[in-house]
């Protein structure tokens, strides 16, 4: 008789839900690839440079590569400094309570879904961003970044503080115990211990940045145009999810207009995979020691 | 003379439980004082309120008064980290940056002394020799310490403490980590170091405190049970309990 018979449902179980996991991440690349081919033998490199976007004519991606460039950058200089502040405060300088009571707030802003800061974004601060630069429309790169920062502040954030708890507890004292005071010890004994998780929280929070869609879509304005001069962040433009979220169900799946759709999909699919993967790699080990610590630290 | 430390009826408690009862003690200058007493009775704690290092423990709070000199410690004017400048601290368990050997000996002092850049090099050699382990690094200063061994790194964590010029050495159990050649070591550098620097060492080996102590202090559960020379504890101690514990490892307080 077969002596492990009787776990081969479960062995069978596990192995398909590993085959389906793995092969949905490839099937959507495959996908991509297949779907976009037509649109690089038609335009050829000037689908990447053209900023030109014709549907039936023409079809240039420059406008949406830049504008989400844009918007993530504008997105992680505002969100990079205000959550690495408030995570060393959190981690830190804040009593053990009230670093739970912010990390369960941070947490659930985490979650709230990308429409519901859309809503706010086009109510509050796309009149706030015209009103304080007098523009005519409040719908610019600047506000989906501004938008968008406000929405990765709490992962950078709490993953940020994260890495700055896993820091061993004697770097601290060590560095206490030699005269250097309180911003001396966080600034050369605990960031430079977190600087790898810090930079991974970093690099999520833009893979999320680039590729929220709804929030971004409803503040941008939507005009498929690289600005004049190009660092002029306060006029309406498009980024790669913007213009999926909006020309993805007229496209009816076919022809160059689809093609052409599927290719900026695969291009950011590269984009985002590309970052998180680094990202991941950054903090996958130092995660580990985390969880180590704060074991250590529960058992006194 | 007069005492570096005095500790007049110092209470200790983290919460509600009290670590340190009653405490009166004094501490002289340029000797090596051993606290010993057994697992649990507040040694490292008292040590550690001679730097204030207890002081972000939840629940802290102190009771009577800790001199240093003339200066009441845990008054509220009371500069920690220049306190912590003149009164170093070595770990039971070396804690070494992932740096090189050389940033590690120069932790405190660059950011100290940052204006006395062009000594720093002389001030490595110099705390690496006094720990005598010059020898055995000055080939790979700029190589990573944590390819040290335990006894070199807590030999290492010695000479970072030095290289700040403290007035005291705290040392909690330093050796208790480490194999007997490097325990060695650094009770043979705790005799030389002393003189200059007063150090406060807390053991639990007896051997050890009969090796290099000048005064022994003998703690059980937070309590002060014999104070004194360590001639005079170990070979006639005045109190019952200190006989007990020095006989049988145990004491009943």
């Amino acid at each position: 008789m077969w002596p492990l018979g009787r776990w081969r449902p479960g062995v069978a179980f596990f192995i398909s839900s590993f085959l389906i996991s793995i092969s949905a991440t490839g099937i959507i690349f495959i996908f991509l690839i297949v779907e976009s081919f037509p649109i690089f033998q038609h335009e050829g490199l000037g689908f990447l440079s053209g900023s030109e976007w014709y549907p039936g004519e023409v079809y240039g991606a420059l406008p949406m590569i830049y504008g989400t460039g844009i918007v993530t950058f504008i997105a992680v200089s505002f969100a990079l400094p205000l959550a690495l502040g408030s995570a060393v405060i959190t981690s830190e300088v804040l009593s053990r309570p009230t670093r739970l009571v912010i990390k369960m707030m941070m947490e659930l802003l985490a979650g709230i879904p990308g429409v519901v800061y859309g809503l706010l974004g086009i109510t509050l601060l796309t009149t706030a961003v015209k009103n304080t630069f007098n523009l005519i429309d409040g719908n610019s790169f600047f506000t989906a970044g501004i938008l968008l920062s406000i929405m990765i502040l709490p992962t950078v954030m709490t993953l940020s503080e994260d890495a700055l708890r896993s820091v061993p507890k004697e770097y601290r004292d060590q560095a206490l115990a030699l005269g250097l005071n309180r911003s001396e010890t966080i600034f050369h004994a605990v960031l430079p211990g977190a600087i790898k998780g810090i930079a991974g929280a970093v690099l999520l929070g833009i893979g999320r940045a680039m590729g929220e869609t709804i929030s971004v879509m409803l503040v941008i304005g939507s005009l498929d145009r690289i600005p004049q001069p190009f660092y002029n962040i306060f006029t309406t433009g498009q980024t790669i999810t913007s213009k999926l979220g909006r020309e993805g169900a007229e496209a009816l799946g076919v022809g160059y207009h689809w093609n052409a759709l599927a290719g900026l999909g695969l291009i950011l699919f590269l984009a985002v995979m590309g970052i998180t993967f680094i990202g991941n790699s950054i903090v996958g080990p130092l995660s580990g020691r985390g969880i180590n610590t704060k074991r250590k630290q529960k058992k006194r | 003379m007069k005492p570096l430390f005095t500790l007049k009826d110092v209470s200790l408690y983290y919460g509600e439980s009290q670590v340190l009862k009653n405490i009166s003690l004094t501490i002289d200058k340029g000797k090596v004082t051993s606290i010993i007493g057994p697992s649990g009775a507040g040694k490292s704690t008292i040590l550690r309120t001679l730097n204030r290092m207890n002081d972000r423990i939840p629940g802290f709070q102190l009771s009577g008064e800790v001199f240093f000199d003339d200066e009441n410690l845990y008054n509220n004017g009371t500069k920690v980290h220049l306190l912590r400048q003149n009164v170093g601290m070595v770990f039971q368990k070396p804690c070494i940056f992932p740096k090189s050997i050389y940033d590690n000996v120069l932790f405190g002092v660059r950011h100290l002394y940052s204006r006395r850049k062009h000594e720093f090099s002389q001030i490595v050699e110099e705390t690496l020799k006094a720990v005598s382990l010059w020898d055995e690094v000055k080939d790979k200063l700029n190589q990573s310490a944590l390819e040290l061994s335990q006894g070199q790194q807590q030999r290492l964590s010695i000479a970072r403490a030095l290289a700040v010029e403290p007035r005291v050495l705290l040392m909690d159990e330093p050796t208790s980590s480490l194999d007997p050649t490097s325990t060695c070591a650094i009770e043979e550098l705790v005799g030389r170091l002393s003189g200059n620097l007063t150090i406060v060492i807390v053991t639990h080996k007896l051997d050890q405190a009969k090796k290099i102590a000048d005064d022994v202090v003998f703690i059980c559960e937070g309590k002060l049970i014999e104070h004194g020379r360590s001639e005079n504890i170990f070979s006639n101690p005045s109190q019952q309990q200190t006989k007990d514990y020095l006989k049988w490892h145990l004491c009943k307080c």
